[in-house]
């Protein structure tokens, strides 16, 4: 009952917060912390350094390996591990990598990360992955920090598996869904819509956020095609989708289905905007897109280091270390050290209870963006909206903000 | 104006169909080669596609060469790379049971596509076309790739039945594909045979995959449902012509491409599954082999 | 010599298949509960089981009968959506869902191995990457049977059972133990009954299980569906465990995995599925989170290629796997020093107490002073053609062989003596007409004729390697009746019965023609001449009426003709009529009452066999006009 109306306190807090958060996410760049609510920095001494996980695959561990949650996290341990550490000790960290399609053995990766005493447990980036093992996180009660969107993860949300022990750092992905949608029918001004949907958990439930978002703003989805990951000629679908007149696309695909997809929307003259969520930053990188699909293109990142000024100091370091430009996940696999850093030291100490509330009511500006814990346990509510220069430099057309469910979930 | 749009997409379809169909074709050529010559299914061939692929994205991507050497390049680094698998996976398997060579090319391919993935990584990569862009007809835009893709294959083919037709290596091949202790017994070549018939296999692999790769992007797991289809074709084929495993790859792509595009586009991929499933039920030698052929398989 | 016969007991009474199983459960519920640190380790424990039920079911499927199945680790996914299906609704129990998976995994199997009937090997693989693919895409695509969207279904009810629920991995230990006990008692059942070497049978030589009137198509379905209820079964578990499904946890990469877990284990022994699976899963987990690091990058990077390789040199190493290679040693160590108890207990053959050739000094048949008069045609064939291509091997031949005799059939090679036994045999489709003992018997279906009692042997013998003689014997039993795997599941001790009996008959008929000691040493292990009598001996277990000995003396020495000749005299006059072909000129005159002769094709001479040899026909065909 206390926490109860502790929470809905929080609430009204968060959205007040985030009424006049627009403008504080211009401050600071990444890695400095304000001060948090209740207990200061200077409080925690520990004997032992805190035991953080990283459950993520890296390059070469897999056939959807990226590397930018391995070097993100290996990046904010140096960087907090050189500023006195957590506590005053050194972090202990590891990376465990983790199967996102072997649900089992993502399991036993998550239990070796408890036998190994972890106190904080990072990662976890594959949608069906979270979903599966959300049970497991909360059986072990350890604070985790999960780098998916799927909106099942969040607290309260339809059908949710979440719990106070799962936050999630992504914002949800039926509202990045809906804020595209919102973009392209109420802004751009498009009614007649088509949608591309892979048939893959993420292509499902994105397209029906979409459809809804769709019909709620007003428009119509003329057209709905489906296709399978491993699809390498999608004319049939685009030539549906012309036939058929839309004069927007939402696609929901994977990157290798992207590059055929977008450009094969060029090739048969449907100039028409296409919106591809964070896919397209990834089709992007391949540098196979055409400069006609590319001027249609407008993909929607969690945020975009490489240009955005908050993350400036980050992507020097990230740049100078690894040789590339940073990805949003890098940068957010990189404040997560810090957040684990600032909630830590506020809890006072490593006990699991108290940094999962800690985190409940986290606010920190990081590199990427600024994080405010809501009801459902979702810490990020921004996201940019991008367009794209022929050699993939992205361009941020609109910073979005992502508002929380009112009724929480 | 409906019916200009209906023409233009049927011969969209129809293009991809056919490039679409000629890399399932050169696909199963390449382990039909293999398999008259050595009576071994290599299911290293998908990863031998990927890794194609591969070596030219990494000399023209990464080292900057023209695009015709890299694709050369390719295509003679296959040629060795078949030769390797022969030594490691056929030669010192010889006179064991079929399944255990067979079995010993799933680990070539596990090695080769993780040793592409630990190098290259997994994002999807993009190799550049040999001519970039295209042309309209009637309203349909096709890349000069897939005519590129369509021509090489019918060449291709062409130069394989000549090879088998009318010249001695072609002949012995013949020979041992019909009866290989005979053939020993006749004084031909086996062991070079072996080894020149899977060089060449890995060789048409690679040609499959730099020709297919620009049309679309390429990540370490692209060749083994291209491989997939080739096994479709040649079963179609019914295993056993050259000409046939072809006009089975064609089959494939306009099924896929022209019926699928028409009916059940959301089930397209599944399409030719079905028609295998079907026809290996009804007629197990495939819609032009012979009733003998499979006996061996 | 009945003393002897009497005494031998079949090897299902032999070994002690049970007691390794309840001592292995045991040795389970120990190390679990001695050694197993951690949450990780508990949860490993429980995969090995689940994978351990999925590759017993393939072996199986693969092992035994020999099919290239890539479809498991589909229908184990299939089992698993259609067990969370059945259990959506509260009011049901769990257990239903199993058996629900079950029911549509012995259905889906049935039909599809029905649809591939007449497919083998790579075309039958190829079918089950369809199958697989299909399985996968119906599932996602079906969002009324999953609840969901994209193939994920979550919020699986947990296992109960009796009014208790099984949450946790320790919980699950105790379900899945008992589920791999089960499974591992059932497989032994399988094991220990003619349905192995059955299905051993038509895995090695199809065309030579039909002559012998085995049900090929029967069999290879029924153990095709055998291992997918396996599979589906364990997909259940695994459902019901985990909580939520997705299909990308059953692609064909888990297919290839289970194929490895089998092929590592070896595919001789049902034990190689625990063993692989227990490889497997135990060293994938050692290497994920090792900490070892080879050139900045982390060994688990490197799985897949260590997988690989280990795969290629198993081939060529030790293509029987670790169980095999296990057997091996044990085999080679096991000298008189090994005491009989163990040797028993692990089911080890006796080592023949003789060699392995024809004891030529032994006495032979006795032969009976008289002989039973030739009666009435038993085989009649007319107008027996066939053609290859273009080619007329046989050409309007009529053949017929009377109650009592010996019938030669001489000509010089290529005259198509062996086609025509083909022909007669149902090998090889042929035109004519074929009646015995006055029934018609249509030609082209090798089982009619063998059940009519017309028996053939091969110019090389084909036997059975990896069989034991008297295991190969076994195959022609004409008694085949609950010789199936439900049979031997659920009627075991009726099934008991029948095989003592056939072994009585089997070994009776190997001490006959003087196997009876080397009875169960692989086939392979004899020399030329003893698979020769074991081809007789088979011949005389299966009560023929009629044989057809296609060149029988070819490669035996003079004694060992002279004894074949003493079997088949004794044969005779038992009353079994015989068709002899053959080119020793002393063996068919010696034996045969009467001879024809074929030339390309044709009948051109008949005639006793003594004067045979003189006609101008005979000469001409042979040797060429003069």
């Amino acid at each position: 009952m206390k926490i109860r109306r502790f929470a809905v306190v929080l609430c009204v807090l968060a959205f007040i917060a985030g009424a006049c958060g627009s403008s504080s996410k211009k401050s600071a760049s990444g890695g400095t912390t304000t001060t948090a609510a209740g207990g200061s920095s200077s409080s925690c001494k520990a004997t032992t350094g805190i035991k953080i996980v990283g459950l993520a695959e890296t390059t070469g561990e897999g056939a959807q390996a990226v590397p930018y949650f391995a070097n993100g996290w290996q990046l904010g341990v140096d960087a907090v591990n050189a500023a006195g550490g957590i506590c005053g000790q050194q972090i202990s960290y590891e990376r465990l990598p983790m199967s996102p399609t072997d649900n089992a053995q993502a399991k036993n990766t998550l239990l070796s990360a408890l036998d190994k005493k972890a106190d904080v447990l990072l990662g976890i980036v594959n949608s069906a992955t979270v979903v599966a093992l959300a049970p497991n996180v909360t059986q072990a009660a350890t604070p985790t920090i999960a780098f998916s969107s799927v909106a099942s993860a969040f607290l309260g949300a339809p059908n949710s598996v979440g719990s106070q022990w799962l936050f999630m750092i992504r914002p949800r992905n039926t509202t990045v869904t809906t804020a595209q949608i919102d973009y392209l029918v109420k802004t751009l001004g498009k009614k007649k819509i088509g949608l591309q949907c892979v048939n893959q958990t993420f292509g499902v439930q994105s397209c029906a956020a979409a459809k809804a978002a769709i019909e709620a703003d007003g428009g119509t989805v003329v057209d709905q095609e489906t296709n399978e990951v491993t699809d390498t000629n999608l004319t049939s679908k685009v030539l549906a989708l012309k036939n058929k007149g839309a004069d927007g696309i939402y696609a929901a695909v994977f990157p290798n289905n992207g590059v055929v997809f977008f450009n094969e929307l060029a090739d048969n003259d449907v100039n028409v905007p296409v919106f591809s969520g964070a896919i397209a930053g990834l089709a992007m990188g391949t540098g196979q897109i055409k400069p006609a699909a590319v001027k249609n293109l407008y993909g929607l990142d969690d945020c975009a280091p490489a240009v955005e000024s908050r993350a400036s100091k980050f992507n020097t370091a990230y740049r100078a270390k690894f040789g590339k430009a940073p990805s949003y996940s890098a940068a957010q696999a990189y404040d997560a050290i810090f957040i684990v850093k600032k909630v830590a030291e506020a809890a006072g100490g490593y006990d699991k209870a108290k940094i999962a509330a800690e985190l409940a009511k986290l606010d920190y500006d990081g590199a990427c963006t600024h994080y405010q814990a809501d009801k459902g346990n979702g810490l990020a509510h921004s996201a940019v909206l991008e367009t794209f220069a022929t050699d993939g430099t992205p361009t941020v057309v609109k910073s979005v903000d992502i508002p929380p469910p009112a009724n929480g979930g | 104006m409906v019916f200009a749009t209906a023409t233009s997409d049927f011969l969209s379809y129809l293009s991809a169909a056919i490039s679409e169909g000629s890399i399932t074709a050169l696909a199963a050529l390449g382990f039909l080669l293999t398999f008259k010559a050595t009576g071994v299914i290599s299911f290293a061939q998908g990863a031998f596609i990927t890794l194609g692929a591969y070596l030219a994205y990494w000399t023209s991507g990464k080292h900057d060469w023209p695009i015709v050497p890299a694709y050369v390049f390719a295509i003679v680094a296959m040629f060795f790379v078949g030769v390797a698998s022969e030594r490691i996976a056929y030669r010192p398997l010889r006179g064991r049971s079929i399944h255990v060579v067979v079995i010993a090319t799933f680990g070539i391919s596990e090695i080769v596509v993780t040793l592409i993935n630990i190098f290259f990584g997994a994002s999807p990569q993009g190799l550049d076309p040999l001519v970039q862009g295209g042309f309209h007809v009637s309203g349909a835009y096709i890349p000069w790739q897939r005519v590129i893709i369509v021509g090489v294959t019918l060449v291709t083919t062409a130069a394989l039945v000549w090879l088998f037709g009318s010249t001695q290596f072609g002949r012995q091949v013949r020979a041992v594909a019909s009866d290989r202790e005979t053939a020993q017994l006749y004084g031909v070549p086996v062991g070079r045979l072996s080894i020149i018939a899977f060089g060449l296999a890995g060789s048409l692999a690679g040609l499959a995959g730099v020709l297919i790769a620009p049309v679309g992007s390429i990540d370490p797991n692209f060749g083994f449902l291209i491989m997939l289809g080739g096994f479709y074709a040649a079963i179609l084929g019914g295993f056993g012509s050259l000409g046939g495993v072809v006009v089975g790859g064609f089959l494939i792509g306009f099924v896929q491409y022209v019926i699928g595009s028409y009916w059940w586009r959301d089930y397209q991929s599944l399409l030719p599954f079905v028609l295998i499933l079907g026809v290996i039920a009804v007629s197990p030698q495939g819609l032009f082999g012979n009733r003998n052929a499979h006996g061996r398989l | 010599m009945r003393e002897r016969v009497r005494r031998v007991k079949p090897p299902i009474y032999r070994g002690m298949p049970y007691l390794t199983i309840a001592l292995f459960v045991v040795g389970l519920v120990i190390y679990r509960n001695w050694r197993t640190h951690g949450l990780a380790q508990e949860s490993l424990f429980n995969d090995w089981l689940l994978y351990a039920l999925v590759v017993l079911g393939f072996y199986f499927v693969f092992g035994v009968a020999g099919q290239f199945a890539f479809s498991q680790a589909a229908v184990f996914g299939l089992g698993g959506y259609v067990s969370a299906w059945a259990t959506f609704n509260h009011s049901h129990p769990v257990f239903v869902g199993m058996i629900a998976a079950a029911v549509v995994a012995l259905g889906a199997s049935f039909v599809f191995a029905l649809l591939m009937q007449r497919t083998e090997h790579f075309y039958f693989a190829v079918g089950t990457l369809g199958l697989q693919t299909i399985i996968v895409l119906v599932i996602s695509k079906w969002t009324h049977f999953t609840h969901g969207g994209g193939g994920e279904v979550s919020g699986i009810r947990p296992w109960s059972m009796f009014g208790h629920t099984f949450l946790t991995d320790f919980d699950m230990f105790k379900v899945l133990t008992l589920a791999l006990g089960v499974g591992l008692v059932l497989a032994a059942f399988i094991e220990r009954s003619p349905v192995r070497r059955e299905a051993i049978a038509v895995r090695d030589q199809p065309i030579v299980a039909r002559t012998l009137g085995l049900p090929a198509l029967r069999i290879r379905i029924v153990m095709f569906m055998l291992g997918s209820t396996f599979a589906a079964v364990a997909g259940s578990l695994y459902a019901h465990r985990a909580a939520s499904l997705s299909t990308e946890s059953f692609s064909v990469e888990l297919g290839l995995y289970i194929f490895l877990m089998a092929i590592l284990g070896g595919l001789g022994s049902m034990w190689g599925a625990v063993v692989g699976s227990w490889f497997f899963v135990y060293s994938t987990q050692e290497l994920q989170t090792s900490s070892i690091v080879i050139n900045h990058h982390k060994i688990s990077e490197f799985k897949p290629i260590l997988f690989g390789a280990l795969l290629i040199i198993m081939m060529i190493a030790a293509p029987e796997g670790l169980t095999g290679l296990f057997r091996r040693v044990v085999r080679r160590r096991r000298s008189a020093a090994m005491p009989l108890f163990l040797s028993r207990f692990l089911g080890l053959a006796k080592d023949p107490v003789a060699s392995n050739d024809l004891d030529l000094d032994r006495p032979g048949p006795t032969v009976s002073v008289e002989r039973p008069p030739i009666g009435d045609a038993v085989l009649e064939a007319r107008g027996i053609t066939v053609r290859f291509g273009g080619v007329r091997a046989v050409d309007e031949v009529d053949v017929s062989l009377r109650d009592g005799e010996i019938l030669g059939l001489i000509g010089p090679n290529g005259s198509g003596k062996s086609t025509l036994l083909n022909a007669i045999t149902g090998v090889v489709p042929a035109g004519g007409s074929l009646r015995i003992r006055g029934t018609d018997v249509r030609l082209g279906r090798a089982e009619t004729v063998v059940r009519a009692g017309v028996y053939r042997t091969y110019q090389t013998p084909q036997r059975y390697l990896e069989l034991s003689c008297i295991d190969n014997v076994l195959l022609s039993t004409t008694d085949r009746r609950l010789t199936g795997v439900v049979s031997s599941i659920l009627l075991r001790p009726l099934v008991l019965r029948h095989e003592r009996a056939r072994w009585q008959r089997a070994a009776e008929a190997l001490d006959r023609v003087g196997l009876l000691d080397v009875a169960e040493a692989p086939a392979g292990s004899l020399s030329y001449g003893a698979n020769r009598m074991l081809e007789l001996a088979r011949v005389i277990a299966g009560d023929a009426k009629v044989v057809l000995l296609d060149e029988p003396s070819a490669g035996l020495n003079h004694a060992e003709t002279e004894l074949l000749a003493a079997h088949l005299r004794a044969l005779r006059d038992e009353g079994v009529a015989l068709l002899v072909v053959d080119h020793k000129i002393d063996f068919i005159s010696s034996l045969c009452d009467r001879v024809v002769v074929l030339e390309l094709g044709r009948l051109v001479a008949e005639g006793d066999p003594h004067g045979i040899w003189q006609d101008e026909r005979v000469v001409t065909a042979y040797l060429g006009s003069a």
